[in-house]
Formats: C-alpha cells, structure tokens, sequence
C-alpha cells in the first residue's frame, strides 16, 4: 500500500478507479473493512457508483491507517468528524482526506498538517461554470474565465474548484465559503494560490494538482506548510486491493511525473 | 415552487435517478450528487427565484433535500416580504 509510511514528510496519494463492471467486487471486499457504523453509512447511501465509492473510500483509509499502525484493518479505531469525515485517533501524525468523483476514489496523507484533497472529473462539472463563478468566484478569476476559449471553460473551472475544495478540506471549513475566500491566480506559471481567506497565507501552503494516472479526472492537494513533497502516486487495481484487503499486500503501479506533465499543460 | 426544485434538480444534480419521483425528503447527497452540482443547483434556484442565499445558508444541509430546499426558499422569500 504505498509509501505513506517510509517518507513521512511527504504527501502521499492512494487512487482506486472501478467499471460498472466490477463495482460490485470493489463494494464487498471495501465492505468486509468495514465496521457496523460505517456498514451503516454505506448502506444509507442509494446511488450505486456512490455507495461503493463512499466504502472503497473508508476501506482505504483503514488499509492505509493499518499500515502505519502496524494493525489489522479491523482493529484500527476511526472516527469521524461532525461532517463526517474520517480521521484516525490512534495516529495523530497521520492526517487522512479522502475525495470521489464518478467511479475514482482517491486519499490522501500528510504526516506536517491537516491535509485536503479533491478529485473531479471534468465530465462532472457543473453546466454552468461560467454563472457559478460568476456568483461565488473572485473578479480576478471570473476575467481569467472570460479569456478563455468556450471549449476549455469546463477544464479550468474543474482545477480551479479542486484547489479552492482541496484548501477548504486542509482548513476543514464549508466548501461554499471557501469558492469565494480561496483565491486561484491564472499567471504564467499556471494555477497558483492567491489567497486563502481566514486559513494561513497562501505563500505558506504547499499545492499539487495533477491528473489522476489512466484516467482524465483533476486532482489537488493541499496542506498549511509549504515546500511538501509528492510521493508517488499509489494505484490500485481491484486485484491489488483485494490481496491488501486480505492482508496480503498490493500490487501496485506507482505513477507521478507523466501526469504531472499533462497536468501543467 | 417544488415542480421547478425538481426542474432544476434534474437538469444540475446528474443523479441517476428522475428528480420527478424523488421524495421530497430523499437525500440528494446519498442519490450521487456532488459538491459542486449542488452548488450549480443553488446558483440555478437563485436565478429562478430571483433571491439570493444569505451566507448563513450557504451549507449543505440546505441543499440536502427537495424539501430542505422549499424551506429555504420560503424562508428567504418570507423575510424578503416583511
């Protein structure tokens, strides 16, 4: 499962994608993790691609909370904040965020500070990027936005919103306040934080963006410390993930600097 | 005002599922929608309604429901009539 343990001061991305096809494998080996509470969750969940997406994301983060407890998946304790988010009691060096999109899962770590990530396929974006931003957006960005060509909006508007969704979840504040209190510069030197409201200064965050290896969906990721390196990004198949759901490690395609190049274009 | 909700939801909340047999108190987050369709879902409301949310309803338990929504907007179009 990675390398979340052996490069502490690094961020460490774990991504799981499934079909419609083998949704149903992923949901019950995530499920097997999982404790009555979380069972509990997964079953209120109605939408299938969300209901497995939602438990792949809780098996992950005890896959990964296990490694670095030295534990079975099982017996690791995790909680979860008033707004639902897991976060792992035994391993306060250990910061956890989990987001989805569509059919991909994706976690996060951090060892230096709360960290945020978000995932979003462009596919996914809403049908009116131009009025959202228009609405929530800063001046600056909605201009930005004006320059661009018709058929590049929905791409900007998806990076923009997985930087200003990845800072609210590193702050854990409403991602509706932070559209407008996070502030993302469209310079040369591609998206860049220009503000971040209430949270630390922007120049004192570490970013990453990148596109999620085999697919097209956006990601970012965020933490309050600047200068955090991006470990290699961990991809599991469903084969992988079920021999590390058994406990018999994964196989896993490590991925990062092809992506980061077609994230930076 | 619930057939229009409903409108909107269909066009904006890319759920699975018709918005027009949706129960009113059905959990849109649990029916697939995201973050980001619910907030093309407020912008959406406000341009139909002609109002605006005040910030302190900016949150997702607003948006959670066909029926947290109707609340809102009552609420809204209440205060904005005293």
């Amino acid at each position: 499962m990675g390398d979340h343990v052996s490069h502490p001061g690094t961020i460490g991305l774990t991504l799981a994608r499934f079909t419609p096809h083998e949704r149903p494998q992923w949901l019950a080996r995530s499920a097997a993790l999982l404790n009555a509470a979380e069972l509990g969750r997964v079953a209120a969940i109605t939408d299938p691609d969300a209901r497995a997406r939602h438990a792949v994301g809780r098996a992950l983060v005890r896959l990964i909370g296990a490694q670095a407890a030295g534990c079975g998946p099982m017996e690791l304790e995790v909680a979860v904040t008033d707004t639902g988010k897991p976060w792992l009691p035994e391993l306060p060096d250990l910061h956890v965020n989990v987001a989805h999109t569509l059919r991909a899962v994706i976690v996060a770590t951090a060892s230096v500070a709360a960290i945020g990530v978000d995932i979003e396929h462009p596919a996914a974006a809403t049908v009116q990027p131009l009025r959202v931003a228009q609405r929530l957006f800063a001046s600056d960005e909605v201009s930005a936005l004006h320059e661009l060509p018709e058929d590049r909006l929905a791409d900007w508007f998806t990076s923009v919103w997985t930087i200003k969704e990845a800072v609210a979840k590193a702050l854990g504040s409403g991602i509706i306040p932070a559209l407008s209190e996070v502030v993302v510069d469209s310079g040369d030197a591609g998206l860049t934080l220009a503000a971040v409201g209430s949270g630390p200064p922007a120049e004192s965050w570490t970013l990453h963006q990148l596109v999620a290896p085999g697919g097209s969906e956006k990601i970012a990721v965020a933490v309050p410390v600047p200068g955090v390196k991006l470990a290699q990004v961990t991809v599991l198949t469903l084969s992988g993930f079920a021999r590390a759901a058994s406990g018999q490690g994964a196989t896993e395609r490590t991925w990062s600097r092809s992506a980061r190049r077609r994230a930076s274009r | 005002m619930e057939d229009k909700i409903r409108d909107i939801i269909g066009s904006h909340a890319r759920l699975t599922v018709s918005a027009i047999s949706l129960p009113e108190d059905a959990d849109l987050y649990a029916a697939g929608m995201s973050s980001q369709a619910s907030v093309s879902i407020m912008v959406a409301l406000e341009d139909e309604f002609g109002l605006e949310f005040p910030d302190r309803m900016l949150k997702r338990s607003v948006f959670q429901s066909i029926a947290s929504i109707r609340a809102a907007l009552c609420e809204i179009q209440s205060t904005a009539a005293v």
